[in-house]
């Protein structure tokens, strides 16, 4: 009796990208498909697009096949997961450091974006620094107060007066 | 004399006072961000490149070769004290340059690799003035067909070269190719993956894909780490940077092997730089007489692969300009960045705007002495702004990020997109998926789609046009051959594992 004990999933990076690219295929497929195919001779604006996601689809489906291993316990824990396990251990706390990376820098630049025009540089500039902030624990509000003033310059010299472009430094 | 009238002619272009100071510019703003841990060659040049959008054309090229220069110069330092290869490109300067730097000779390997470049940038001039006017004249006679099965294998090879999955390699190209589809059919005028949003009719801008993608998404992932990122703390004495007269004689055969490699590879697209770096490296290896000190400091090993770098980086000039298929990523994103300026390239640049062509590549090579004169003194200062703590950095680069998005076309949205694909570009990183390819088939994919289609109209719909027309059929063949190159090792270790397995669970 040979040991395979069912399909396990010998490299999880591989396995999500392989998801992912599937998914990404059969979404830009659906969108495709709505647009003119035309002709061999003469493509409409779908041709392109559908023959990419066929084979964006089809890379996603070989991604997860490699990914899978239908060999027996012993023998995937001795290969693949062994090597992933050193850098796939992460914690809860992990994941909570990057959720709060993620959405501090992402908020930073919305909200920057978002006031630009109406408070002028210097202050979507601090904004943009204090948001960020959060981001990394080790920064102390005299840090940022100080990196904040010096960005809020160096904006206004670079792209205000450098290179001329129409940005209000006040509001 | 043909050859010294063409960089008479581009050096005439980039000599002028004002150009110099932009490339001065440009190579002191390069290695100042190209040296910050944590963000590579790539997102320096994509951060930079915005200030260069509001320049004069000339001004413009010559401040992003001084960039380039500076970018791919940091980029190194990264990589010989961090090890912390920015590119493919540079995966093999760290190999030995990092062993060195721990030993505490990080000051020889900089000031060697400064040096070798720019006699590899020489070099490879000369080589460019003589083979771009014929091959240019060659290319003219290719039809969309010849092209399109030129970028196909370009992009075959790029893909091949990302460490890692060849298969995600290439989805991730595909990915790109798709990327570029964003916006208005050019031919139709249909938009598509538009989602409704009337500022993507145009397309996804690649700088706001770049600095998402690559820069974006390295701070959030620095930040994430917390604690665990690389740090630098080694004190580098100033007396220790200067190279022994043994390292000198040591590295004049290395560089010499790895620039004529380097020259000569260059010219392949979709691959050049890299590939070069490894067969430089990989002939280093052969030739010396002890190859067992090779990953363990060698100074050849930081040399040859280096020499062979900017060689091929000079010469990958001649596929970007005169075919309009840039060498790898970096080039891809000067080819894209020469492309708003007006330049488009092809075989008719090196033809109608001369000027434009030998002004680019005379600045390449001035950047390349502006960096020289610029970073022998100035090696300590770089190492040392190594030591700046994260904390305090990324704050500044998120700034810089924001104003640079904001500026390309004075709107908030534009930052948004560049937010998004930050995201996208971690979850890139976390999934270990290389985005180098995705970013030259965005790159190509305007081009690669306009080619199929008129090779399309001209053949009647028949397909078999890329495999009846020799040339075409020849590039077919050669990314066929890339892609077996890299199966084939592969593929026989798997059915050995079968057999083996066979043998095991068959008894």
């Amino acid at each position: 009796m040979a040991n395979i004990q069912g399909i396990w999933i010998k490299n999880r990076a591989d396995f999500l990208s392989g998801l992912l690219f599937t998914g990404l295929g059969l979404l830009g497929l659906f969108l495709a498909l709505q647009y003119d195919m035309g002709t061999a001779r003469r493509m409409g604006p779908g041709f392109f697009p559908v023959i990419l996601c066929a084979i964006l689809v089809a890379l996603g489906v070989m991604t997860i096949f490699i990914s899978l291993s239908l060999r027996s316990k012993d023998a995937a824990d001795d290969e693949g997961s062994s090597r992933d396990a050193a850098d796939d251990t992460r914690g809860l706390s992990d994941v909570v450091a990057a959720l709060r990376a993620s959405f501090f820098v992402v908020a930073a630049l919305i909200v920057f974006a978002l006031s630009l025009r109406r408070v002028g540089l210097v202050l979507a500039v601090t904004a943009l620094v204090f948001i960020a902030s959060f981001a990394d624990r080790s920064l102390s509000w005299l840090e940022t107060a100080l990196i904040a003033a010096f960005m809020s310059f160096v904006a206004v010299a670079v792209f205000r007066w450098g290179i001329g472009l129409p940005f209000q430094v006040w509001p | 004399m043909e050859l010294l009238d063409h960089l008479a002619l581009g050096f005439g272009v980039a000599l002028s006072p004002s150009t110099l100071m932009y490339c001065l510019i440009g190579v002191t703003f390069g290695t100042f961000i190209g040296v910050l841990p944590g963000i590579g060659p790539l997102a320096t040049i994509g951060l930079l490149l915005p200030i260069t959008f509001h320049l004069p054309p000339t001004e413009a090229i010559v401040m992003l070769a001084g960039i380039y220069y500076g970018a791919m110069y940091g980029g190194s330092t990264t990589a010989i004290l961090l090890n912390l290869p920015g590119t493919a490109a540079s995966v093999m300067v760290a190999l030995d340059g990092h062993p060195m730097a721990k030993q505490g000779r990080a000051g020889p390997a900089l000031v060697m690799t400064t040096i070798v470049s720019f006699v590899a940038a020489c070099f490879a001039i000369v080589v460019i003035a003589a083979f771009a006017p014929p091959l240019a004249r060659f290319a003219v006679r290719f039809t969309s067909a010849e092209y399109f099965s030129l970028m196909v294998m370009g992009l075959i090879a790029a893909s091949v070269l990302v460490s890692g999955s060849l298969v995600k390699g290439l989805a991730m190209t595909v990915l790109g190719l798709l990327l570029g589809m964003v916006g208005q059919d050019v031919t139709t005028g249909t938009p598509r993956f538009t989602f409704g949003t009337f500022q993507l009719y145009d397309g996804l801008h690649f700088v706001i894909v770049i600095i998402g993608v690559f820069g974006l998404a390295e701070v959030i992932n620095n930040l994430a780490l917390g604690d665990r990122r690389q740090h630098f703390t080694q004190k580098v004495p100033w007396r220790d940077l200067i190279p022994t007269r043994k390292d000198l004689r040591d590295s004049v055969g290395p560089t010499i092997r790895g620039t004529g490699l380097g020259a000569a590879l260059g010219i392949l697209p979709g691959a050049g730089p890299a590939i070069s770096t490894f067969a430089a490296y990989a002939v280093e290896k052969r030739v010396s007489k002890d190859p067992s000190k090779f990953g363990k400091g060698a100074i050849q090993g930081v040399t040859a692969p280096e020499a062979a770098n900017n060689a091929a980086a000079q010469t990958s000039f001649i596929p970007t300009l005169s075919l309009g298929i840039p060498g790898d990523a970096t080039m891809a994103l000067m080819l894209g960045a020469m492309m708003i300026h007006g330049l488009v390239p092809g075989p008719q640049i090196v033809q109608n705007h001369p000027e434009f062509f030998w002004g680019l590549v005379a600045s390449f090579w001035i950047g390349n002495l502006l960096l020289l004169i610029l970073n022998l003194p100035l090696v300590g200062i770089w190492i040392r702004m190594l030591s700046i703590p994260y904390r305090w950095m990324f704050p500044a680069i998120l700034t810089f990020i924001g104003l640079g998005m904001y500026s390309l076309h004075m709107e908030g949205f534009d930052v948004f997109l560049a937010a998004g694909f930050g995201l996208v570009g971690y979850v890139f990183i976390k999934l270990r998926c290389e985005a180098a390819p995705l970013l030259l088939g965005l790159i190509l994919s305007p081009l690669v789609e306009q080619n199929l289609r008129r090779a399309m109209l001209v053949s009647r719909g028949d397909p078999n046009i890329f495999i009846e027309r020799p040339i075409s059929l020849a590039f077919l063949i050669l990314g066929v051959g890339f892609l077996l190159a890299v199966l084939a090792p592969g593929l026989a270790r798997t059915f050995r594992k079968w057999s083996r397995e066979d043998a095991r669970t068959g008894r």
